[in-house]
């Protein structure tokens, strides 16, 4: 593996794409993990301190949880007031909302295969940046492709908007897998590593160890039932 | 303060949201401000809030960009007006019981009072600009705009304090 010669903190600080090969490099990946934990650990104190506006000190507080090893870094978000979409990540929310349909209405379920069918890119990677757009209009998130599997011949970044749960799901340094749909008005898909996997509410994939990887192995199984299905098809 | 206190009688209805109180308050918090002092904060945000908007100013890209950065302001002059301040670990300790129940909970405390104690130990211009490029998510650019500074000042606060709190925390062994 290349040695990434820059100061990896300056990487992970400043607001510039990473350079080709960086997000391999060892010291870079456990530059943006120490970030991560000092955004969560700003988040947590910030709101044990300040306490609720009726000047109330927070009666108890959880801290999030110490990180286990650098190596399986597994990063959980504050639980307290997150929303769902930030503890299970959009794709096991989107599995959630769209599971328990009634027998006889398949045709309205979105499979897996459909999902996949009908996204115009599929690709994991590191958030680089994130900008808010105005007002509801959510939040552009931009992507350092490292590992593409729709489109095979990706390019090094992809740009897609989404609306952000508030608890800034999408934060510099944080890998996701992305599902762009090619519907329009549909929102993005995706897997966050360190989230909780679906558990019941998704596929049997085999035992996964966090979200990003049940999200992996979720395309992977899709992706041969993808071809050929029609996309035209708003169901 | 008897500015602060004209301004509330003026009833002018609340410019900030709920949540968006709950993040001013957050980042005077991070900015080291004690507790008893946060509602003054607050107060002080919309003061500023009205003023801008009576003169026609132009805010940053969004109320919520432009309230962090103000909160951060007067975080700073709080520091300056006071000699005294409470550390941030002595204010995290005196809170009621950590819920040590959670998985990893003991451990999970232990890093927060690595990182608030290293939060203290950052000059202010530092700390300041670690919290709203981590906490309040601001890019670079907003940053060095907001506060009137070159970018680049921006970059190298960031990339201080970014690399002290690293070593406080490799220091501690809490990562």
């Amino acid at each position: 593996m290349e040695r990434y010669e820059q100061d990896p903190v300056r990487l992970v600080v400043f607001d510039e794409p990473l350079p080709e090969g960086a997000e391999r490099d060892p010291g870079v990946r456990a530059a943006f993990d120490d970030v991560a934990i000092l955004r969560e650990q700003l988040a947590f104190i910030g709101t044990a301190l300040a306490g609720s506006g009726d000047g109330a000190e927070t009666a108890a507080v959880s801290p999030p949880p110490r990180p286990r090893s650098r190596r399986r870094r597994v990063l959980r978000p504050l639980l307290a007031g997150a929303a769902a979409v930030a503890v299970l990540g959009t794709g096991a929310a989107y599995l959630v909302a769209h599971n328990g349909v009634p027998e006889g209405e398949e045709r309205a379920k979105p499979t897996a295969e459909s999902v996949v069918a009908c996204a115009t890119d599929i690709a994991e990677g590191t958030v680089a940046k994130v900008e808010q757009l105005g007002g509801d209009d959510g939040v552009r998130v931009v992507l350092t492709v490292e590992h593409a599997y729709k489109p095979t011949t990706a390019q090094p970044r992809l740009v897609f908007t989404a609306q952000d749960s508030g608890a800034s799901y999408f934060r510099t340094g944080a890998r996701l897998l992305v599902l762009v749909s090619g519907r329009p008005g549909e929102a993005p898909v995706t897997f966050r590593e360190g989230d909780r996997p679906p558990g019941d509410f998704g596929e049997d994939v085999g035992k996964v160890r966090d979200g990003l990887e049940y999200g992996r192995k979720w395309v992977e199984k899709a992706l041969p039932g993808s071809i050929g299905i029609d996309c035209s098809d708003p169901g | 303060m008897a500015v602060v206190r004209k301004a509330r009688r003026a009833g002018s209805g609340d410019l900030l949201d709920a949540a968006l109180v709950d993040r001013v308050r957050a980042i005077l918090a991070l900015g080291g401000v004690p507790h008893a002092d946060l509602q003054d904060g607050v107060q002080q945000v919309r003061l500023k809030l009205l003023e801008a908007r009576a003169e026609g100013r132009e805010a940053l890209r969004s109320p919520a960009a432009w309230c962090a950065v103000v909160a951060s302001n007067i975080a700073m002059d709080w520091h300056r007006e006071r000699r005294r301040r409470e550390r941030l670990d002595e204010r995290l300790t005196a809170l009621r019981p950590w819920d040590t129940t959670q998985p990893g909970g003991e451990e999970a405390r232990v890093l927060s009072l690595s990182v608030a104690e290293g939060l203290d130990e950052l000059p202010l211009p530092q700390r300041q600009v670690l919290v709203l490029r981590f906490y309040a998510d601001l890019p670079v650019a907003d940053i060095a705009e907001a506060l009137g500074i070159p970018g680049g000042t921006v970059k190298s606060r960031l990339h201080a304090a970014v690399r002290a709190l690293r070593a406080r925390l490799h220091t501690d062994e809490v990562v």
